[in-house]
C-alpha cells in the first residue's frame, strides 16, 4: 500500500461512498462481532474488575499440555508437508512443461469439493484396519507374496493418519497461494538466472523461491489457521486414535457437558488464537521487510523450464497426489454408496443406485439440498461482495479505525466457530431481532464464517489492481462510487469468482452451522450428512455426499466459466494499459 | 459488468427476503378439533383453542415425531409441530434460548435426560409432577425421574451388539462378564464415554454394578473408542470389530434390517437410555402444550412412540421390549462420574 | 559527441540462424507468425541490431537465441555447435548456452545485493571460488559502480540499476551478448551516456552483441549492421548508412528515418536508371536503383528531409523544384524543421546551415533526382 498517497488523501474530505462502505462495514463487524463478544467478555470481566482467570484456566485444565502439544505437532508436521507438497505442485503447474493444461491446475483443488465429514469417512473407509477397503486389497496383494497379516499394514487411527488427512485438505490452500504468486512474479528473473547458468533446479532454490517468501508466508498462515479449526477430521479419526485436538475439545466442553463450560472452552480457544496470531504477525513481518517484487511486474511471461527426463516422474508425480487426495477417498465413498454399507465383502454383481435412489427421494434431503444451494448462492454472493467492498476500503484508507473492524470480523472465527454460533444464538434468536427459526440467522451465521476466507481472496484480487488505474479514473472525474463499479470491481472480477466458488463450496457443504441451527423445519445438507453419520448409515452418507460434489463441481465449473470469461476482459484492458 | 452485479445484488436480495418469509410463516392450520370429554383436558382445550400450535423440540426418529403428531391429530386434533434438532445441539439450542428469553419450545423431548433433570432444577423447565397436567398422577412410578419431575416416555434399553459374520449365535456373548473373555480381546468396539451422558451412564453402571478392576478390564479389551456410535455400528457391520458395546437394539436392528450381519443380545441386568419430556416454564403455548402432554403421557401416547418393534425400546405402559428385573434405571452423570469412568475405562 | 573507436575487423563467424520459424496461437485460435523465415550470421564482436516496429518479431529471435523461447523449425549454431534444430531435434537449455543478456526491466533479484547479482552468473558457470570475488570487482570497476557493491537494487536509482545489469552481463566474458531494449527504461539524458559507453565497451572487451530496439535512432547510433524486421521476416540486412540512404522497400523507408511521399506513375524509364514520374507535383526525376520499373507502373518516390535545399527564389536549371508555402517551422537545436504544402501534399524538409523561411510565407524547395527513391507499389 502507498503510505504518501494514504497520508494525502486522509486529508481530503470523505465522499459519500467512502462513508457508505464504512458504514456497512462497521454494521457487518457489529453483527459478526457482538455476539462472540458478548460470550467472551463475561469471562474477562468478572464482578467490574478484569480478570485472568480464563487464562489461568486455560493452563490449568486437565490436559491441556498433551491437547495443546498434539494439536501444534499435527498442524506443524501436516502444514510443513502441505507448504512443500503444495508450493512443488505450483510450481510444476506453472512454470515447467510438466503442466496438462486444464488438468495439472484443477488436481491439487479437488479435496476443496469434498465436505471434510466425507473425506473423513471416505479414510476411514479406506484405511480402518480390519475393514479399510484398501487394507484388505492390500492384504490380499501380499497374501500373492506369501505375507499373511491380519489387520492393517496401515491404520488411519493413528497420529500418521491425523497428519495425512490434515495434509491432503490443506495442500489446496497452498496449491492456491503460491500460484498466484507465481502468476504475479515477473517472469525475467527466473530467465537471466537461466541465462546466467543456472539449472532448473538452481534457478528455482535460488530465484523462485525467495521470490515466493511472500505467497509461502501467506499460506502458511492459512495453513495454521485452518489447520486449528479442523473438526471433523479430529473428531472422526482422533478419537479412535485417542487423540484429541482443541476445536473436539472445546465442542464437547459447549456441547456434551452441563452445565456447559463455556468458560473453559473460551479459555482454550485462547491457545488457538495465540498461535493463529503469531502466524499472521510473522507473515507481516516478512510482507514489511519488502525485499520481494510487487505484483505486475514488467516482465514477459515466464518461459516454462523443460524438465527433460524428469518430465514424465513430475506428471506421475502430480497424478499420484491426484489419486491419493481425490480418487481414494471419492471412489472409497463410491463402492459403499453403491455396495448399500460399509463392508469390504463386495457383492460385486449386487451394486446398485439404492442408496442414490433413497437419497433423492427423500424429501428431506431434496429440501436440504435445496436450501443448501440456494443459501450458498445467494450468501455467497452477497459475502463476496460485502469482501470486495472491504477490501477496497482497506487499501484506500487503512486507518486504526478500518483495522479494528477488521479485525473485529475476523478475529472470532478464528477462536472458535462453535462460540461464534453459540453467541449468536444468544444475542439474535430472541428480542428485538426474533431471527430464531430463520434462514436469516444461517446467513448471519454465514458472514462470521465466511468473510474472513472471502476476504483472503479479495484482499489479493484488490491488491492486482494497480493504483495508476484508480488514480486514471478519478483524473477522468469518477467519484468513489464509480470508480468501485466500474474500475475496481470488474479488475478484481476473476479473483473475486474464485473467491465466491470456495465460499459457495463452503457453505453448501458446512457442518458448523448446519449443527447448530439447522433443523427438520430447515434442513441443509450438513444437517442430513450428519443425520447419516449419526445413525451409521455410512452408503447413504456417501452417497449424499457425491451428490454433493457433483452438484458443487457444476457450480464450481460455471462459475469458472463465468470467471474465465470476464477475466479475459479485463486482462486484455491491462494489457492495454501497459502498452502505453 | 456493474450492471450485472447490480442484478445479481438484487436477485439475491429478493431471494433472500423471500425465503425468510416463507420460512417464517408455517404453522398448521387447524384441522378437525375434538373437544376432549374428560373435564380437566377439556378446560385445557377451552383455553389452548386460543393459543398457537404447541411447538415441541425432538430427538426421537423422524419416523416416531410422525407416529406422534399422527396420534395426536387423531386424539385431540389441535395443532403441533415437531422439530427434530441433532442431539449434539438440541441442548444448546433449548438453553440459549431459554437464556435469551426466546424460548419457541414448548416442549422439549431429549434423549439426554440428566440435561432435562438440570434445567427443572434450574427453574428452566417445570417439575412435571407441579405442571397440572392431566393425568400424570396414573403414570408409572418406574419411569419418572426424580421423584415425579422428569417423565420418560421411552427407555431403550443397552446391551451387546455382534458381527453376525465373525460369530455365531451359539458363541456370542450374553452377559457383560462374557466380554472379558480372552478371545475377544482387540475385538471389541467401544463407543468413548466423552460427549455423551448416556454412555457415562451405561460405564457407570458398571463400575456400580461389578466395580472399577472390570471396567479396566473392560476397557483392555477394546479394539478403539470411537466418537459416536454411527460411526462404530458401521464398523461393526464392516467387521472392523466382533463386538460392540455399549449399543441399543434399535442401532443394530436398523443395520440388520438392511441386510447387515448384526445382532443384538441384551443381557439380564442392564441400563438404558431414558427418552425425557419437558416442559417449559417460559412455553408461549402454556394450555396447549398441558394437553399435548396429557395425550404424550398417556398410554395411546405411549403407543405411538414406543409402538414400532425393531426400534426395540420399552414404553411405561409395558408396550414394547419387556425390561427385565435387574434393569437399573441410569444414575445422574456428573464430572466426577464421566471423570472416573474415563480413568477406568483408559480414555481420559 | 566524440569519435568511438572503429570496429575491428572480424572475419570469424559467430552466430548462424537458418530459417526460424515460429507462430503464436491467439486466444480466439488465429495463428500469429513471430518469425516467418528469419536466416542471419553475426561474426565475431558484431554489433547487430534488430530493428522494428512492436510485434514484428525481434524480441522473439532474441529470445530463440537465448534458449527461452523454441523455434517451430530452422536451426540455430553457435561457433559451430547446434543449439537448435527443427530437424534433428536438438535444443540446448539457456543455461548451457554460454550467452549473457540484458532485460528491458533488469531483472536484478531483489533480494540479493549488487555484488551477489553480478557474482550469480559466475558461481554458476563454475568458475573458480577464489576467482570470483576479483572478477566481480573488476566488473564494478569497469561500469563505475565500485561503491554500489552491497546495496540493494531496490535502494540504488534506475540508471545504476541499468549499469548494474550491464555488469552481470559482461562478467562472465561471454562472445555474445543479448540486450532486450535495455534502454527504454532509462531517461533521454542516461540513455546517451550508456549507449555511448556500451559501445566503448564492446570495441574494447569484443563481444558480439545483439541488440533489440524499436528506435531507429539509437539502431543507426549503435549498430554494425542492422537487421530490419517486418512481419517475421528481415526486410533489409546492411549498415546503418545503406539502411538508411538504399531502403529495400517502401516499407523500410517509412521506418527509418522519416520520409517524404510523392505518388506517381511512371512516365518514361532511361537506361542508366532514371525515372521519370508524373506525379500531383507535376514531372518528377528519381532514381530507380534496382531498374525495376516500367512504364505505366504506379510508385512512391521517397527523400529525406535533409536531402532538399530551400530557397525564397528558383534556383536556375534545377528540376524537381517545386513551390511551398510554409505551414510551420520548428527550430530543434540542432537543425530546423519546417512542415510544408507542396501543391496536395505536405511535406517536411529539415536544414542545419540555412534559416528556413517563417510560417507562412513561400519558397521554392529542390530534391536532387539522386536523393529520390523510386518505389513501385
Amino acid at each position: 500500500m502507498n503510505a504518501a498517497a494514504s497520508r494525502t488523501r486522509a486529508t481530503r474530505r470523505p465522499t459519500p461512498f467512502k462513508i457508505a462502505s464504512l458504514a456497512v462495514i462497521t454494521v457487518v463487524a457489529v453483527v459478526v462481532a457482538y455476539p462472540f463478544v458478548r460470550v467472551v467478555w463475561r469471562l474477562f470481566w468478572v464482578d467490574g474488575a478484569p480478570s485472568v482467570d480464563p487464562v489461568e484456566r486455560a493452563f490449568t485444565a486437565p490436559g491441556v499440555g498433551e491437547l495443546v502439544r498434539d494439536s501444534t505437532l499435527i498442524v506443524a508436521v501436516a502444514g510443513a508437508c502441505a507448504v512443500v507438497i503444495g508450493s512443488l505442485l505450483a510450481w510444476l503447474n506453472e512454470r515447467t512443461d510438466a503442466r496438462i493444461r486444464g488438468i495439472t491446475g484443477i488436481v491439487p483443488l479437488l479435496p476443496f469439493l469434498l465436505p471434510s465429514i466425507a473425506m473423513a469417512i471416505g479414510w476411514t473407509l479406506l484405511l480402518s484396519p480390519r475393514a479399510g477397503l484398501l487394507n484388505v486389497w492390500l492384504r490380499d496383494l501380499l497374501g500373492l507374496a506369501g505375507i499373511e497379516i491380519e489387520t492393517g499394514p496401515l491404520n488411519i487411527f493413528s497420529i500418521h493418519g491425523m497428519i495425512f488427512c490434515y495434509f491432503v485438505v490443506l495442500v489446496p490452500y497452498v496449491f492456491l497461494f503460491v500460484s498466484a504468486g507465481l502468476r504475479n512474479m515477473p517472469g525475467d528473473l527466473e530467465e537471466q538466472a537461466r541465462v546466467a547458468g543456472a539449472g532448473s533446479a538452481g534457478t528455482f532454490w535460488r530465484i523462485t523461491l525467495p521470490g515466493l517468501k511472500p505467497s509461502i508466508a501467506a499460506a502458511s498462515v492459512i495453513v495454521v489457521w485452518f489447520g486449528f479449526a479442523m473438526f471433523s477430521i479430529p473428531l472422526i479419526i482422533g478419537t479412535p486414535a485417542g487423540i484429541d485436538v482443541l476445536t473436539v475439545r472445546i465442542v464437547r466442553l459447549i456441547n456434551f457437558t452441563y452445565p456447559p463450560r463455556t468458560d473453559l472452552a473460551v479459555s482454550l480457544s485462547l491457545f488457538i488464537l495465540v498461535i493463529v496470531g503469531g502466524a499472521w504477525a510473522l507473515q507481516v513481518r516478512i510482507m514489511k521487510s519488502g525485499m520481494f517484487v510487487q505484483a505486475g511486474g514488467r516482465g514477459a511471461h515466464a518461459s516454462t523450464v523443460r524438465l527433460g527426463r524428469l518430465r514424465w516422474p513430475a506428471r506421475a508425480f502430480i497424478a499420484g497426489f491426484l489419486v491419493v487426495s481425490g480418487i481414494l477417498p471419492v471412489l472409497g465413498l463410491l463402492i459403499t454408496a453403491l455396495n448399500g454399507f460399509w463392508t469390504p465383502n463386495i457383492h460385486w454383481g449386487d451394486l446398485g443406485f439404492d442408496s442414490f435412489r433413497r437419497v433423492w427421494e427423500d424429501e428431506l434431503t431434496v429440501s436440504a439440498f435445496g436450501n443448501s444451494l440456494l443459501l450458498g448462492a445467494v450468501a455467497g454472493t452477497g459475502i463476496i461482495l460485502f469482501a470486495a467492498l472491504m477490501a477496497v476500503h482497506v487499501r484506500r484508507d487503512g486507518g486504526v479505525v478500518t483495522r479494528l473492524l477488521e479485525a473485529a470480523i475476523r478475529l472470532p472465527i478464528v477462536v472458535s466457530g462453535f462460540i461464534v454460533i453459540v453467541g449468536m444464538i444468544l444475542a439474535y434468536s430472541g428480542p428485538p431481532f426474533e431471527l430464531q427459526g430463520t434462514f436469516v440467522l444461517f446467513v448471519v451465521a454465514y458472514m462470521a464464517t465466511s468473510i474472513p476466507q472471502a476476504s483472503i481472496v479479495s484482499d489479493a484480487a484488490a491488491a492486482q489492481v494497480s493504483d495508476d488505474m484508480v488514480e486514471a479514473a478519478s483524473v477522468s472525474g469518477a467519484g468513489d462510487g464509480r470508480i468501485f463499479g466500474r474500475v475496481q470491481l470488474p479488475l478484481m472480477a476473476p479473483g473475486l469468482v474464485a473467491g465466491w466458488t470456495l465460499v459457495f463450496v463452503n457453505i453448501t457443504g458446512d457442518m458448523e452451522v448446519a449443527s447448530m441451527l439447522a433443523s427438520s423445519r430447515q434442513p441443509v445438507v450438513g444437517f442430513q450428512l450428519l443425520d447419516t453419520y449419526n445413525k451409521g448409515e455410512f452408503a447413504d452418507l456417501a452417497a449424499m455426499a457425491l451428490m454433493l460434489v457433483l452438484i458443487t463441481t457444476l457450480c464450481v465449473l460455471i462459475g469458472t466459466g463465468l470467471g474465465r470469461r470476464l477475466s479475459g476482459r479485463s486482462e486484455r484492458r491491462v494489457r492495454t494499459a501497459r502498452n502505453k | 459488468m456493474t450492471s450485472l452485479i447490480r442484478r445479481a445484488a438484487a436477485t439475491a436480495l429478493t431471494l433472500a427476503v423471500t425465503g425468510a418469509l416463507l420460512v417464517g410463516c408455517g404453522g398448521g392450520a387447524a384441522e378437525d378439533a375434538k373437544r376432549p370429554r374428560d373435564p380437566d383436558q377439556a378446560a385445557l382445550f377451552d383455553k389452548a383453542v386460543d393459543e398457537k400450535a404447541v411447538y415441541v423440540y425432538s430427538n426421537l426418529e423422524e419416523v416416531l415425531n410422525k407416529r406422534l403428531s399422527d396420534g395426536y391429530a387423531k386424539a385431540i386434533g389441535l395443532p403441533v409441530t415437531i422439530e427434530k434438532i441433532a442431539s449434539s445441539s438440541i441442548n444448546t439450542r433449548f438453553a440459549s434460548e431459554a437464556e435469551a428469553r426466546a424460548v419457541r419450545a414448548d416442549i422439549l423431548v431429549s434423549a439426554d435426560c440428566s440435561f432435562v433433570r438440570a434445567q427443572v432444577g434450574k427453574g428452566i423447565v417445570v417439575a412435571m409432577n407441579k405442571a397440572n397436567v392431566p393425568g400424570y398422577e396414573k403414570y408409572p412410578e418406574n419411569f419418572k425421574l426424580d421423584g415425579g419431575a422428569v417423565p420418560s416416555i421411552q427407555t431403550a434399553p443397552y446391551g451387546i451388539g455382534y458381527n453376525t459374520d465373525e460369530i455365531n449365535k451359539a458363541e456370542a456373548p450374553t452377559t457383560w462378564d462374557d466380554l472379558l473373555d480372552p478371545r475377544w480381546k482387540g475385538r471389541i468396539l467401544m463407543t468413548s464415554p466423552k460427549g455423551s451422558a448416556t454412555r457415562v451412564q451405561v460405564y457407570d453402571f458398571l463400575l456400580e454394578s461389578r466395580g472399577e478392576r472390570f471396567l479396566r478390564d473392560l476397557g483392555a479389551q477394546a479394539a478403539r473408542f470411537y466418537p459416536d456410535t454411527g460411526q462404530a455400528v458401521a464398523a461393526l457391520a464392516a467387521g472392523e470389530g466382533a463386538i460392540l458395546i455399549p449399543t441399543a437394539g434399535q442401532v443394530t436392528g436398523a443395520g440388520a434390517k438392511k441386510g447387515a450381519p448384526l445382532a443384538f443380545n441384551l443381557p439380564e441386568d442392564t441400563t438404558g437410555a431414558p427418552l425425557c419430556a419437558g416442559l417449559s416454564a417460559q412455553a408461549p403455548n402454556p394450555n396447549a402444550a398441558r394437553l399435548f402432554l396429557s395425550y404424550l403421557l398417556s398410554k395411546s401416547g405411549s403407543e405411538a412412540v414406543n409402538g414400532v418393534e425393531e426400534l426395540y425400546t420399552a414404553g411405561p405402559f409395558d408396550q414394547g421390549v419387556k425390561l427385565g428385573e435387574k434393569y437399573k434405571q441410569p444414575a445422574t452423570v456428573t464430572e466426577e462420574t464421566a471423570a472416573k469412568v474415563g480413568a477406568a475405562l483408559g480414555t481420559g | 559527441m566524440s569519435k568511438v573507436t572503429p570496429a575491428r575487423p572480424s572475419p570469424d563467424l559467430l552466430v548462424e540462424i537458418e530459417d526460424l520459424h515460429k507462430s503464436f496461437t491467439r486466444r480466439d485460435g488465429q495463428t500469429v507468425p513471430a518469425m516467418d523465415g528469419v536466416s542471419l550470421k553475426i561474426a565475431q564482436g558484431e554489433f547487430v541490431v534488430l530493428l522494428g516496429p512492436s510485434g514484428c518479431g525481434k524480441t522473439t529471435l532474441l529470445r530463440c537465441l537465448a534458449g527461452l523461447e523454441e523455434p517451430d523449425g530452422g536451426e540455430i549454431r553457435m561457433r559451430g555447435r547446434t543449439y537448435f534444430s527443427g530437424r534433428s531435434r536438438v535444443f540446448v537449455p539457456p543455461e548451457r548456452r554460454n550467452l549473457s543478456m540484458v532485460f528491458q526491466s533488469y531483472a536484478l533479484w531483489p533480494h540479493m545485493t549488487v555484488y551477489d547479482n553480478i557474482a550469480f552468473p559466475l558461481r554458476h558457470r563454475k568458475v573458480a571460488r577464489h576467482d570470483i570475488p576479483g572478477r566481480v570487482a573488476r566488473a564494478l570497476e569497469r561500469i563505475g559502480i565500485g561503491d554500489l557493491r552491497n546495496s540493494y537494487p531496490s535502494q540504488i536509482s534506475g540508471g545504476q540499476q541499468q549499469r548494474v545489469a550491464l555488469a552481470r552481463a559482461l562478467v562472465t566474458n561471454d562472445e555474445l551478448v543479448l540486450f532486450d531494449e535495455p534502454l527504454s527504461n532509462v531517461d533521454a539524458r542516461v540513455r546517451d551516456e550508456l549507449r555511448f559507453e556500451l559501445l566503448e565497451m564492446q570495441r574494447e572487451i569484443g563481444f558480439a552483441a545483439v541488440y533489440v530496439t524499436h528506435d531507429q535512432g539509437e539502431a543507426m547510433a549503435m549498430a554494425d549492421r542492422i537487421a530490419v524486421l517486418g512481419g517475421g521476416r528481415i526486410r533489409q540486412l546492411g549498415s546503418p548508412r545503406d539502411v538508411y540512404t538504399r531502403p529495400a522497400s517502401l516499407e523500410v523507408a517509412t521506418f527509418i528515418g522519416t520520409a517524404n511521399k510523392i505518388p506517381g506513375t511512371v512516365l518514361s524509364v532511361d537506361g542508366d536508371g532514371q525515372v521519370i514520374a508524373d506525379t500531383p507535383l507535376g514531372k518528377v526525376s528519381a532514381t530507380d536503383r534496382d531498374r525495376a520499373l516500367a512504364v505505366g507502373d504506379e510508385l512512391v518516390l521517397i527523400w529525406r528531409p535533409e536531402s532538399a535545399t530551400v530557397a525564397p527564389e528558383a534556383p536556375a536549371d534545377s528540376p524537381n523544384t517545386w513551390l511551398a508555402s510554409v505551414a510551420a517551422s520548428v527550430f530543434v537545436g540542432t537543425h530546423t524543421e519546417a512542415d510544408l504544402s507542396v501543391g496536395p501534399l505536405k511535406q517536411r524538409v529539415w536544414s542545419v546551415d540555412r534559416d528556413l523561411p517563417a510560417a507562412g510565407s513561400e519558397a521554392y524547395v529542390s530534391v536532387p533526382g539522386s536523393k529520390l527513391l523510386a518505389f513501385r507499389i
